[in-house]
This record gives C-alpha cells, sequence and structure tokens, in this order.
C-alpha cells in the first residue's frame, strides 16, 4: 500500500467501542426470553429493538436472532452461563467477538452522514433512539443501534471496517460533523 | 428506489431484499418415485406469468427471513406481502 493510501486521520466524531465479547443467539421465542432473563432484562426485547442493562446489550437482528453485547465478561466466562440458562431448549449461540468490531458515531449531523451510505430512513421519528436494524452500509453489512439523538454504534465485520470509516471520513467532507 | 413490507420488519429499502424466485413450489415428497420430466418440470419449469405472480424474496440485509410477495409483472409493483408458509391473501383453498 502506497503513503498516500493510509487512512486519514480519526476524527472526534468516531470512536472505537468494543465490548468484551459478543454471541449471537437463535433460537424460538421461550429460548430468546430465557436468555434475555439469564441476562438480567425483564424480557425479550421486541422488534427493531435495543437494550442496555450496563453489563449487557440485547440486540433483535430478526424473530429468531438477537446479539448479546457483553461490555465487561468475556466469552470463556459468559457462554457457558447462557448455555445453562438454555439447558432444554433448541438453540444455536455462536461466539462472534472477533468476527466484528463496534464504533461509535456521536455528533451533531451524524445522521445525515450515515445516511449518506444507509438507505434506511434514520430521521428519529422513524428510527427512535434504542431501535436497533442489520442494514447497509453502502456495500458493508451493519447492524445500527441508535444510543442517542446524535449517536450510533455501528457493529461492523472486521474486514470491512477500513471500508466504512473511510466512507464516512469521505462523506464528513461534504456533511460536516460536529464534535458534540 | 423501491420500497418493499417486510413482514417481520416493516416497510425497507429494496437494497436490503434478494430475490428468491417463483414461490409456493413443492418439491415431491419423494424423488426417487418421480419420473425424469416431472423432476425436470419441478427443478426448472417456472410460470413466468406476465400479471400478478407469487415470488419468495428475502430480507437478507435485515431480519434474514424468507417470505412471500405478490408482485404485477407489468408494472413491478408489489401488491402485498406474507410470511413463508402462509396462502397467499385472498385466496380461497
Amino acid at each position: 500500500m502506497s503513503e498516500s493510501n493510509t487512512a486519514p486521520r480519526t476524527p472526534g466524531w468516531l470512536s472505537v467501542a468494543n465490548p468484551a465479547s459478543r454471541f449471537v443467539l437463535q433460537g424460538e421465542l421461550p429460548a430468546l426470553a430465557a436468555a434475555a432473563s439469564a441476562l438480567g432484562f425483564e424480557s425479550d426485547v421486541g422488534t427493531n429493538e435495543a437494550r442496555d442493562n450496563g453489563q449487557f446489550a440485547l440486540l433483535w437482528l430478526g424473530p429468531d436472532e438477537r446479539l448479546i453485547l457483553a461490555w465487561q465478561e468475556g466469552a470463556r466466562q459468559l457462554a457457558p452461563r447462557i448455555a445453562n440458562a438454555l439447558a432444554g431448549h433448541a438453540h444455536s449461540l455462536v461466539d462472534v467477538t472477533h468476527r466484528q468490531v463496534s464504533r461509535c458515531v456521536r455528533g451533531e449531523g451524524i445522521t445525515e452522514l450515515l445516511n449518506c451510505g444507509c438507505p434506511q430512513d434514520l430521521d428519529i421519528t422513524q428510527f427512535a433512539v434504542d431501535r436497533c436494524s442489520r442494514t447497509l452500509y453502502n456495500k458493508a453489512e451493519i447492524v445500527l443501534w441508535r444510543r442517542g439523538p446524535n449517536e450510533f454504534h455501528v457493529e461492523i465485520w472486521r474486514s470491512y471496517a477500513d471500508y466504512f470509516e473511510r466512507w464516512l471520513i469521505e462523506a464528513a467532507q461534504d456533511l460536516p460533523v460536529s464534535t458534540l | 428506489m423501491l420500497l418493499i413490507h417486510c413482514p417481520h420488519c416493516g416497510t425497507r429499502p429494496e437494497l436490503e431484499f434478494s430475490y428468491g424466485g417463483e414461490a409456493h413450489i413443492a418439491r415431491p415428497a419423494d424423488p426417487s418415485q418421480v419420473s425424469d420430466d416431472d423432476w425436470a418440470s419441478y427443478l426448472y419449469l417456472r410460470s413466468n406469468t406476465k400479471g400478478v405472480h407469487a415470488e419468495r424474496w428475502r430480507h437478507v440485509r435485515g431480519c434474514g427471513r424468507f417470505f412471500n410477495a405478490l408482485r404485477d409483472t407489468t408494472t413491478d409493483r408489489i401488491l402485498v406481502t406474507y410470511k413463508a408458509g402462509e396462502k397467499p391473501p385472498g385466496e380461497a383453498r
């Protein structure tokens, strides 16, 4: 790679937000509810909903699929604990900690910037706080989670992270984002 | 951009979906008893409808589910979408 190809300096509105571990859980509703309660949530999440209790975040990916983010707890401690709670339920629990990376994008105008590559309507009236969705950023698949009116958590597969960041930084030249 | 209504997630942009061919094609229960001609027709022959066509779609960049849609192939308008396994709406069977 030539010198001119190196990534531009990381702007203030973009930061790394990696949890300690990540899991994808698939199963029927009783299994998903059992996992939710094992993680300390009162109930399972609804369609396109994300919840965070400080220790864990639970994100709806599909009717039978959830993404679990553990902020502090590593996969080795967490996996047996969830698997215990799911004993007797048919399910699939996959450790995807190292498959993807997390980015936090935060700033005035960040919605417009994400809309440069994401085809969903991200207006706050359509995509409220704590709504999450698997979607696209240009050609790369992402999981988008709105954490505040001007703040998003983005999960992206490791090998697309550079692509995603460069696109954002390029787009920000036309749509400046002011860091909060 | 076309907007497609996913029965699980709601209305989403076309880019999140992929097309899955004609819907409601049942695989023969016992393939070993089916003649070569019937098997070939199950594998390859489709109705190529002009007008309202039942077809499969997958919300591949969203919830990941397959579902069915009735689309008018002359206008490209998607009339209705419904979950996989359900009968097409309006069909009395």
